[in-house]
């Protein structure tokens, strides 16, 4: 499977760009950061990707295809898309959401069958999370229903996954749990599109960062290249040093930490 | 949610087959309930002759009320609950708002101009039911395009159309007080009044027969599609994103919603609750997937009406309009619901 998006405009009705000549490219087993600060158009550049609306200009292919010249059907079954965790309006069962991932691979109008019942449990199997099956989605933590949406789309049985700041309003050890999930599944093959807000997540996980701000993309690359102290001022307007640091296993990883003022 | 004890585990299990037996028990009784005697031996005998054929000989008074009135009677609020709650149920997904029922979109208020319009002209009943139910219709159309001309279709929230919807009830509303002021007070205004409280008490088989297609037909879809709606209230772009295309699901869960209630307002008058009480009563039994929910709806849904319907027509010497009993009865139970289901929000 492979991503590209090729000169992708984005502009509202008004005129406003939101993005300005997108270049990306994705292939399996890559992780892929996207970070930028708020209003960069990182969730424009989402939807736009899962073909939720099209560019004002320019291509997003899949294998070489429009996405919106997909079937939603098919689109369903190589881009997983994994919102932020959010509550949704009825208290489904957490087997409920995930076997809502099946849809795509269901005949027109029919409802999932025992078989996708069985998928839906080994991919929160995969995930760790078996013992939730039972449990009220919206009464779990925000970190486990960030791990029931990515099993929706580990049972959606995507090649793609786009997931919408997987580490956003999770805890300092859900955080790591999620990407952790994350770097595993991407062992497997299965490509990753993430956002963050942390850059810290890219050192961590990611075989590439872009950096995204008013609509283009400043830097892309390995992260060690790409998020430096002159790039980090510069997306983020504020002073960051980049330090190591040692992992227990004596790793060398990159870290970033603000610089105090007072 | 999903208890885990023995009985619920049970009515799990077997609770359609129970649901069917229970539904089937409530009528047997509802049979035998009313001015004139009857017990349950009564009323198997007026059965058993009427299907072998048979002179009714000394049940023929009975078998002439049986027939003529208690059942289409039992009938009716079989259906007529059953089509207000999956309507309801419907209803609540599509606009993914537990709170929401089927007179949203203002068909109720539609329904009731075009019943008091029809009796205000002096028309015979059944003409009262069309009217009725196509002013019904063209409620639900006109809060529709009221709201597709303010956002470009249904794609853009579903906002729009709740407030198209209170727009389109609220001018329905103002003309059905203006039919009222202009109605004679002693023959027409009475009707008029009694109409808008609901009931079932003029139920004949005819209107079953005309109602009952337009019910079946739009809640056959709503059932074969179902397991879709769970996907509907998660939002436009997290279904588009699984594969589903949720404009085409939400427009025929509206349209054949829209036909249900229509259909069922139209002979009963406005009857509330139940398709606000009743998904909810289905919820804290067996959850809200919507593979339980919409068969769950219309068989709670056709019970309690039914209980309801025979309490008012027996209780008191008259008859208690049903809009009355359902809000009296619906409003402490909801509150009730709510306590339960704090757990589960």
């Amino acid at each position: 499977m492979n991503l590209t998006l090729e000169n992708v405009i984005y502009r509202y009705e008004t005129g406003n760009e939101v993005l300005n000549g997108i270049d990306l490219t994705l292939s399996d087993g890559e992780i892929l950061c996207l970070l930028g600060p708020n209003g960069s158009g990182k969730t424009t550049l989402f939807k736009l990707i899962l073909g939720l609306m099209p560019p004002s200009g320019g291509r997003v292919t899949l294998n070489g295809r429009d996405v919106t010249a997909y079937p939603r059907r098919e689109l369903g079954k190589i881009l997983g898309y994994v919102p932020q965790n959010h509550i949704p309006a009825f208290p489904y069962s957490v087997l409920d959401m995930v076997v809502m991932g099946r849809n795509a691979h269901l005949e027109n109008g029919r409802a999932p069958k025992q078989r996708d019942y069985d998928i839906a449990r080994g991919a929160l199997e995969d995930m760790g999370i078996e013992s939730l099956a039972e449990k009220n989605y919206i009464r779990i933590s925000g970190g486990e229903r960030q791990l029931v949406l990515i099993a929706r789309a580990l049972a959606q049985q995507a090649k793609i996954l786009i997931l919408d700041e997987p580490t956003g309003n999770l805890d300092f050890g859900n955080q790591v749990r999620v990407l952790r999930q994350i770097r595993r599944l991407a062992k497997t093959g299965i490509a990753v599109l993430m956002s963050s807000h942390f850059p810290g997540d890219a050192f961590q996980n990611a075989s590439r960062a872009a950096l995204l701000k008013d609509g283009k993309i400043r830097e892309s690359g390995a992260p060690e290249e790409v998020i430096t102290e002159k790039n980090l001022k510069a997306l983020y307007g504020v002073d960051v040093s980049v330090a190591a640091a040692r992992d227990r296993a004596g790793n060398l990883y990159r870290v970033c930490v603000p610089a105090r003022r007072d | 949610m999903r208890p885990g004890n023995e009985t619920a585990g049970f009515l799990r299990r077997r609770k359609y087959l129970l649901l069917a037996a229970l539904t089937l028990a409530a009528a047997a009784v509802s049979l035998t309930l009313g001015r004139y005697p009857a017990d349950a031996a009564d009323v198997f005998t007026v059965m058993r002759l009427r299907l072998t054929g048979a002179d009714p000989g000394e049940y023929a008074a009975l078998s002439g009320i049986i027939f003529a009135v208690r059942l289409p009677r039992v009938a009716g609020a079989l259906l007529i609950g059953a089509a207000l709650a999956v309507s309801g149920a419907a209803y609540q997904g599509v606009f993914r708002n537990p709170l929401v029922s089927s007179d949203l979109l203002g068909v109720s208020a539609g329904a009731g101009f075009g019943a008091a319009m029809a009796i205000l002209a002096s028309a015979n009943m059944i003409t009262v039911h069309f009217v009725s139910f196509f002013c019904g219709l063209g409620a639900v159309a006109a809060s529709y395009f009221i709201s597709a001309r303010l956002s470009g279709g249904l794609k853009e929230g579903t906002l729009v159309m709740v407030l198209a919807g209170i727009l389109v009830s609220t001018v329905f509303q103002a003309l059905i007080a203006f039919i009222k002021t202009v109605a004679d007070p002693f023959n027409k205004l009475p009707a008029i009044t009694y109409w808008l409280m609901g009931g079932l008490s003029s139920l004949t088989s005819a209107q079953l027969s005309l109602i009952a297609p337009p019910i079946i037909v739009g809640a056959l879809p709503l059932l074969l599609l179902r397991w879709k709606l769970n996907l509907l209230t998660l939002g436009e772009e997290e279904s588009l994103a699984l594969g589903l295309r949720p404009a085409l699901v939400r427009t025929v869960a509206v349209v054949c919603a829209t036909l249900v209630t229509a259909a069922a307002v139209s002979v009963s008058g406005i009857i509330g609750w139940i398709g606000l009480v009743i998904p909810h009563l289905v919820r804290s039994l067996t959850g809200p997937d919507y593979r339980d929910l919409i068969p769950m709806s219309l068989f709670l849904g056709g019970l309690y009406l039914l209980v309801i319907d025979t309490v008012a027509r027996t209780v008191l010497t008259m008859e208690i309009p049903l809009g009355i009993l359902t809000a009296l009865i619906g409003a402490p139970f909801f509150v009730y619901l709510l306590r339960r289901m704090k757990e589960a929000w």
